[in-house]
């Protein structure tokens, strides 16, 4: 079962209808059991099993590690349950990164070489739940919270069918007692997460399943087209990517959503990035905030000096590299590469501070945000290049096509050599319209509602002073659990109830009729769920 | 509470009802649009009416022609009812299968119940359907019954979804980049009738030609396909159980090669049910010549070879299964007498153009 199937709106919409109809109590065993379920049916038995082997362990190790007084007990129980998880994800997807390694470097001393792979079909989601396993239990073993009683609660936590597949990588304080909590329906939950789902769909179904269509053809024939093919080729794969990958946590936040579940956001318009650091705070979110949180800051973070500041930013790229396959072309693609531009962004920034500055530029400036952003899709792009191909040798011919102007090896082409035609060209064109302003939207509200907050926080410092604490923390408090969970975008968020459901039944229909869906296409596969 | 202010369960109640209003306007815009994205077959492929076709049709039939293309291209009704007094309908479509046209049968049955079932047996080579268009083409227009439901299981490709035939526009939507005049006209209004009782008239010919046919490979087995063989023993048994004649007939095609397994494993199944078997092939006094009967060099027959057929079945089908002439009858007889004015204008007008241009031009762009 995929979360692009009939079978999958039949399964959402039955556990809604035993959500509603059960008493609020039983919620979470609906929710358990559905989840489970989706698991056996998408992943197989095997899936369940590693699955709930890894949920046993997680619980068990971390109620050990409360438990144990010794530090050094602790410490040993934390290892000795980091070891188990990562064992298993190590297993199923780095078997062939030696291979890979092999392959790279004979690359690099002009020669090729043909890896032996082995196939292992890894169990569903592994990467994403042994990274939301390890947080708890880290959690746990750091004292920053109390393991989980339950182990129901803590299963739902560990297999709930909305981050299974490929995230968010939801942190437990964050989501896990929300999945515990008693069931129940809102109309406005079923609303929002309609609306969510919609939006989701016309991403995935709409844009990004036409996006494909195209690089397809542009990546298989890579060698034949005129460069200014392969740059429009890798610009619309970042764009695929997003409209794939954010769209399918849309698809995912929706239905939660509608079990009254709010998921931890993702993306946050990272297109309209400023740096590529701004970049990964916008960009896959909750994998970022976890090298954050679990590598980057204990290792020293930027505290150290740096020359610290940057082996530690390294550590953190080449493991995120790592995270998305045991690929080089992963580990350059988003993991090295991104490296290099920070590095290369920390040494440059005096020089371009003062050539701002002597060109009488700006930095709030919006043409030089636009330049930026710009600049910012570029660079990830040629990452991107590097996460889409099958070798690195392949993706430096790709970008070496584009430097070195590759003429067209064929006389004429037209757009039926990408399987599209003229209406998909224009529904890309419009569909592609409606997200940037949406996401510019988005943007703009974000933007007054951070200058709110400091303006808000100036005032709570007065009114701290003047000993009034409590609010001011709750507030506080409140405020970064509204940041870190998903939403509706820009303002539809605000939008009367009956203008969501007007949007959900138009985009419903938009993606009914434009949708690339059901023989002939593979709308089934998300990007990220190979990962 | 002032003149103004609603009571909650009235708040509660309009929220319903605007949620139902809108639901209904979403769904009405959906049948609209699946009406209209629905494929109309008004231009070079016509086959996908012919299920249809047959409930505009009010008058019963004494003999129901079930089967492939070697039905619907191989028999004209009109001829035998102006020489025979038979009334006929040809229940078939391109490339439906066995079990196809057990539901099919089963399906009529709900409207008639007709003296004697010929049944084109040249489907029971084809073990799988080969396209998703013809299941599209059998089904898409027949009316929602059990026979309907069970029909598309027992058929479909394996990539094709059930739902998408409850709810076409899931399958159709692409087509709305592609619609024409006629998608529009004919979204709600009847399509013209394209057949004769069923029958698809051409009336080109393009004489048999045995290179333009692909080798015939040897097969290691040429068994019927269990599948098929239990529909056909479900279609015997429907006509026993309703007390219908049922005979079985290999219409005179050049291609597919009928070969002697497929031959004896019919006769032997004609002989053990107790059946009339008709193998055309075996009888040269039909007079079907592949120089002048075919339309397309040996695989389907036109019309001329349509009519020989009918004039050499008409008589057999008279006397061993004791279908009555209706001749006599005046009100089927005006019928009829229509149904052939309008059958042999447009045998003659294709004739004129088939003289003149060397083609007809609606089937000229044919796949």
């Amino acid at each position: 079962m995929e979360y692009i199937s009939y079978s999958f709106i039949l399964f959402v919409v039955a556990g809604l209808v035993l959500y509603a109809l059960l008493p609020k109590l039983y919620g979470r065993y609906v929710l358990l059991l559905g989840s489970l379920l989706f698991v056996w049916l998408s992943g197989g038995a095997l899936s369940l099993v590693f699955l709930c082997e890894a949920i046993a362990i997680s619980f068990f190790g971390a109620w050990l590690i409360e438990k144990a007084a010794a530090p050094s007990v602790r410490r040993a129980l934390f290892i000795a349950v980091l070891m188990f998880l990562l064992f298993s994800l190590f297993y199923f997807k780095y078997q062939n990164f030696p291979e890979y390694t092999k392959q790279l470097i004979y690359y690099l001393r002009g020669m090729e070489y043909e890896p032996v792979l082995t196939e292992r079909e890894a169990p569903l989601g592994i990467s994403f739940y042994t990274l939301m396993l390890i947080s708890y239990v880290a959690d746990v073993y750091r004292r920053a919270c109390r393991p989980e009683a339950s182990l129901a609660g803590f299963a739902l936590y560990g297999s709930y069918f909305g981050h299974i597949v490929q995230g968010p990588m939801d942190a437990y304080e964050d989501v896990g007692k929300q999945l515990s909590k008693d069931g129940g329906i809102r109309y406005q939950d079923l609303c929002d997460g309609a609306l969510l789902l919609s939006i989701g769909l016309f991403k995935k179904l709409v844009i990004s399943e036409r996006l494909n269509i195209f690089v397809n053809s542009v990546f298989a024939d890579q060698y034949a087209w005129h460069w200014s093919i392969l740059l429009l080729g890798a610009a619309a794969f970042s764009l695929q990517l997003y409209t794939d990958f954010s769209g399918c946590m849309d698809i995912v936040n929706g239905v939660s959503r509608m079990f009254g579940i709010r998921l931890s956001l993702n993306f946050r318009q990272p297109f309209f990035s400023q740096s590529i650091s701004e970049f990964w705070r916008r960009w896959h979110i909750t994998l970022g905030a976890f090298f954050r949180k679990y590598i980057y800051i204990p290792l020293g973070g930027n505290r150290k000096g740096s020359l610290r500041k940057f082996l530690n930013t390294m550590a953190v790229f080449l493991l995120s590299g790592l995270w998305h396959g045991g690929n080089w072309t992963f580990v350059i693609g988003t993991g090295l590469l991104h490296c290099a531009y920070m590095a290369l962004g920390m040494l440059t920034k005096p020089f371009t501070g003062r050539l701002l500055k002597a060109l009488h530029i700006s930095d709030k400036s919006r043409g030089l945000h636009v330049i930026r952003s710009l600049w910012v899709f570029v660079l990830v792009t040629i990452g991107f290049v590097f996460f889409r191909s099958d070798t690195v040798a392949s993706a430096v011919d790709y970008l070496g096509g584009i430097l070195s102007l590759q003429q067209s090896a064929y006389e004429e082409i037209s757009l039926s050599y990408f399987g599209l035609a003229a209406a998909d060209i224009w529904i890309l064109i419009l569909g592609l319209a409606a997200l940037f302003l949406l996401s510019l939207a988005s943007e703009m509200k974000e933007t007054a509602e951070a200058a709110d907050a400091s303006r808000q926080a100036a005032k709570q410092d007065k009114v701290l002073q003047d000993k009034h604490e409590d609010t001011a923390e709750a507030s506080a408090s409140g405020g970064r659990n509204r940041a870190a969970l998903a939403g509706l975008p820009g303002p539809l968020g605000a939008t009367c109830i009956s203008r969501k459901e007007n949007a959900v039944l138009l985009l419903l229909l938009i993606v009914i009729i434009f949708g690339c869906y059901g023989r002939g296409y593979d709308a089934s596969a998300f990007i990220y769920a190979n990962f | 509470m002032t003149e103004n202010t609603k009571a909650p369960g009235d708040q509660a109640g309009s929220g319903k009802l605007r949620i139902i209003i809108k639901l209904l306007i979403f769904a009405a815009l959906l049948f609209l649009l699946q009406r209209l994205l629905m494929p109309k077959y008004t231009g070079t492929v016509i086959e996908g009416n012919f299920t249809e076709e047959y409930y505009r049709d009010d008058t019963a039939h004494d003999l129901i022609v079930i089967g492939n293309c070697e039905s619907y291209e191989n028999i004209s009704p009109m001829v035998l009812f102006e020489d025979f007094g038979i009334t006929s309908y040809i229940r078939g479509n391109a490339n439906q299968l066995i079990p196809q046209s057990y539901y099919i049968l089963k399906e009529t049955l709900r409207y008639e119940t007709p003296k004697a079932v010929l049944l084109n047996i040249q489907a029971m080579t084809v073990a799988e359907q080969s396209t998703e268009e013809y299941n599209r083409m059998v089904f898409d227009s027949m009316r929602w019954s059990e026979e309907k439901l069970e029909g598309i299981k027992a058929s479909r490709l394996s990539d094709e979804k059930l739902i998408e035939y409850i709810f076409p526009i899931l399958r159709y939507k692409g087509r709305i980049t592609e619609l024409s005049s006629a998608d529009f006209r004919y979204a709600f209004l009847p399509r013209p009738i394209q057949s004769y009782n069923g029958y698809y008239l051409r009336a080109d010919i393009r004489p048999y030609d045995p290179e333009a046919f692909p080798y015939e490979r040897r097969r290691e087995d040429y068994s019927f396909s269990e599948k098929n063989v239990d529909y056909l023993n479900r279609i015997a048994d429907l006509c026993e159980e309703n007390g219908i004649e049922l005979v079985l007939m290999k219409a005179p095609s050049a291609y597919p090669v009928w070969v002697d397994p497929y031959e004896e494993q019919i006769e032997a199944f004609a002989e053990e049910r107790g059946l009339l078997y008709l193998n055309t092939l075996e009888h040269e006094e039909i007079g079907i010549d592949l120089s002048t009967d075919t339309y397309d060099g040996g695989l389907h027959l036109n019309v001329y070879g349509a009519e020989k057929v009918s004039r050499w079945l008409g008589p057999i089908l008279s006397e061993e299964c004791g279908l009555p002439d209706h001749r006599d009858d005046e009100e089927l007889s005006r019928i009829y007498a229509e149904k052939l004015a309008a059958y042999e204008a447009e045998k003659e007008s294709q004739e004129l153009e088939f003289e003149e241009l060397g083609y007809i031009s609606k089937y000229r762009n044919e796949g």
